[in-house]
């Protein structure tokens, strides 16, 4: 179920809400839409090498009228906030946010003394469901935040965890 | 069917007697009406109760890029030469649909009354065509249109 300004539905059928869920779940179709830098990462991510059509996830509209999923991709901006929060509403009813980046998460690196504009998360102006930190975060990592989606929707993984990385101590 | 017992009765009787086989006949086309009606609308209906909703004022507004858009649709303004051109088509259309049927039967004998009347009706439609030759249609130039 969406968060935010989402009513339930009228008539909540158990069984049928699982299967709508998964198949919500594998075909999250993301708004064209990208602030900053980690739009690029974002266009690599929906690349051949990446791959997000892999999990249904690479159908990238142009209208909000048919996306589910927004990422925000970037630094939000007092003057790009309005833009923002008028996208998410515009947006039908089950939807998610994916903050993508330290910047739509905490304002990130350019949340500093001066930078009076930088809104400090994008959480201020809209609910997040996924938060991908990094500066900017890897296209593995978007993939990632796309398969906790799926989490949250179904309650279950579909695909193996990665394997843990060794760590130098 | 032969030997089906032909009945002299009036109207009277006809109306309260009906056929059996058109009743069955209406009775399946109402049911295929109500299905038709029924798949139509099913889907309108188990959306509304089915899906979760999203209530706020921006919900329905134009979509420009998040921006708040501005202006008329119908502010904009294009040329319409082209009507022209669909009417000049219709002229035609007409032609070929009447013409159609008589080239079917003409070798079955049509006679010189229907050769004249196909004539006539030639010369009826020729005349929107001259019609249109006279007010520049032709011309593809935006003066010769925009100046009649």
């Amino acid at each position: 179920m969406g968060t935010g300004s989402t009513l339930p539905p009228v008539v909540h059928f158990g069984c049928l809400e699982q299967i709508f869920n998964l198949a919500r779940a594998n075909s999250l179709w993301p708004l064209t839409f990208g602030l900053a830098c980690c739009a690029i990462e974002m266009m690599s991510a929906a690349g051949p090498r990446f791959d997000l059509d892999r999990f249904g996830a690479g159908v990238f509209r142009a209208t909000p009228r048919q996306a589910d999923v927004m990422i925000v991709a970037g630094t939000v901006t007092a003057k790009m906030a309005p833009t923002v929060v008028r996208l998410y509403n515009q947006m039908p009813a089950p939807k998610w946010v994916i903050a993508m980046g330290n910047c739509a998460i905490s304002g990130g690196p350019f949340k500093l003394d001066f930078n009076y504009n930088v809104i400090e998360g994008v959480e201020r102006l809209i609910p997040v469901d996924v938060h991908v930190p990094g500066c900017p975060p890897r296209p593995e990592a978007l993939v990632e935040a796309f398969l906790k989606l799926e989490e949250k929707l179904t309650s279950d993984r579909r695909f193996p965890h990665p394997p843990e990385i060794p760590r130098r101590s | 069917m032969t030997d089906r017992p032909v009945h002299h009765t009036g109207y009277h009787q006809l109306a309260a007697q009906p056929d059996p086989e058109l009743v069955a006949d209406g009775f399946v086309l109402s049911i295929f009406l109500l299905l038709g009606i029924i798949f139509a609308l099913a889907p309108l209906v188990a959306c509304r109760l089915l899906a979760p909703r999203s209530r706020n004022p921006q919900i329905g507004t134009i979509y420009e890029c998040g921006m708040v858009a501005f202006g008329q649709a119908t502010s904009a303004r294009f040329g319409v030469f082209y009507y022209l051109y669909a009417l000049i088509f219709i002229v035609f259309e007409v032609d070929v649909l009447y013409l159609f049927p008589i080239a079917r039967i003409y070798r079955q004998g049509v006679g010189l009354a229907g050769f004249l009347e196909m004539l006539i009706f030639v010369c009826i439609l020729f005349m929107a065509i001259v019609y249109a030759w006279k007010k520049g249609v032709w011309i593809w130039e935006r003066e010769a249109l925009s100046l009649r």
